[in-house]
């Protein structure tokens, strides 16, 4: 025996305490919060320029499910979060604001390629080779779902 | 038109033939690339053979060969991406060579479908 725990061990004697407990408790609510937060945002967006769901897809052409996806998704494009900005008729900024009051505004055109890149076509970013097809492999196994959205605004 | 993928681990048998999908798939996601541009051009500027393939679609009756390609890049931003992405990633490292069998096969896979879905055409009939 070496005389120290694991950190489980200690994890749980910590949580033991009735006041660690309650500050983890709170910490875990506030980043459940701060999820939700995110998850709404886009949606309160779309909700002040009083657009519904339809009338995105329209302007985006796509499915309204797919704009609920977008909504919902914990991580974006940047293209694909621009897209979504300009279909309600805005622009994207990004804001890099730091401690000691410094800010600057990040050229969106600039970290996708261009202004007039497609979507997801230009700019994309580099990343090594095996990660690259690890999401090639992820599209292969939910493309049939994606493409009955395709059809299904085919048929609407 | 939900399609069994084929099988995307069965190893090449040669080198030759593994360069050659390499090729294929630089060709499609060429193509691919060259559809995405077109899709915020107005199809008054389309190259003819776009146009008419486009037009020629079976699935697209009652739906302006623009509006459809310019959906389909929208429905498919993120794959389009995706497959651009590992192909500038492979393409910068080495090309054929340093992707594996099932990597290649899945990359010119997806780009098949891609192609098949905006064209409306069973995989086996995409070209390029």
């Amino acid at each position: 025996m070496t005389g120290h725990r694991s950190w489980t061990a200690e994890r749980r004697a910590r949580l033991a305490d009735p006041e660690v407990a309650r500050q983890a408790a709170e910490a875990h609510a506030e980043l459940d919060r701060r999820e939700e937060d995110y998850r709404r945002t886009l949606a309160q967006l779309r909700q002040a320029r009083r657009l519904t769901q339809t009338q995105l897809a329209g302007a985006l052409g796509v499915s309204q499910a797919q704009v609920s996806r977008v909504e919902n998704q914990a991580d974006l494009y940047l293209s694909t979060l621009r897209s979504y900005v300009q279909a309600m008729g805005g622009e994207l900024e990004l804001r890099a604001v730091f401690p000691d009051g410094q800010a600057a505004t990040i050229t969106i055109a600039e970290l996708l390629g261009h202004d007039d890149a497609p979507d997801g076509l230009g700019g994309v970013p580099e990343v090594d080779v095996h990660t690259a097809f690890a999401f090639v492999h992820r599209d292969v196994g939910s493309f049939d779902a994606v493409e009955r959205d395709f059809h299904a605004a085919d048929a609407a | 038109m939900p399609l069994t993928p084929p099988d995307l681990a069965r190893p090449y048998a040669s080198p030759v033939g593994k360069e050659g999908d390499w090729q294929l798939l630089l060709r499609r996601a060429d193509a691919l690339q060259e559809l995405a541009r077109l899709s915020e051009q107005p199809e008054s500027q389309w190259p003819a053979g776009t146009a008419g393939r486009l037009r020629a679609a079976p699935a697209i009756a009652g739906e302006p060969p623009s509006q459809r390609l310019a959906r389909w890049r929208a429905v498919f931003a993120s794959e389009l991406a995706d497959l651009q992405r590992a192909v500038t990633a492979a393409s910068s490292q080495g090309g054929s060579t340093t992707v594996s069998d099932i990597d290649l096969r899945s990359a010119l896979y997806l780009a098949g479908r891609l192609l098949a879905t905006l064209y409306g055409v069973p995989i086996d009939q995409v070209t390029p």
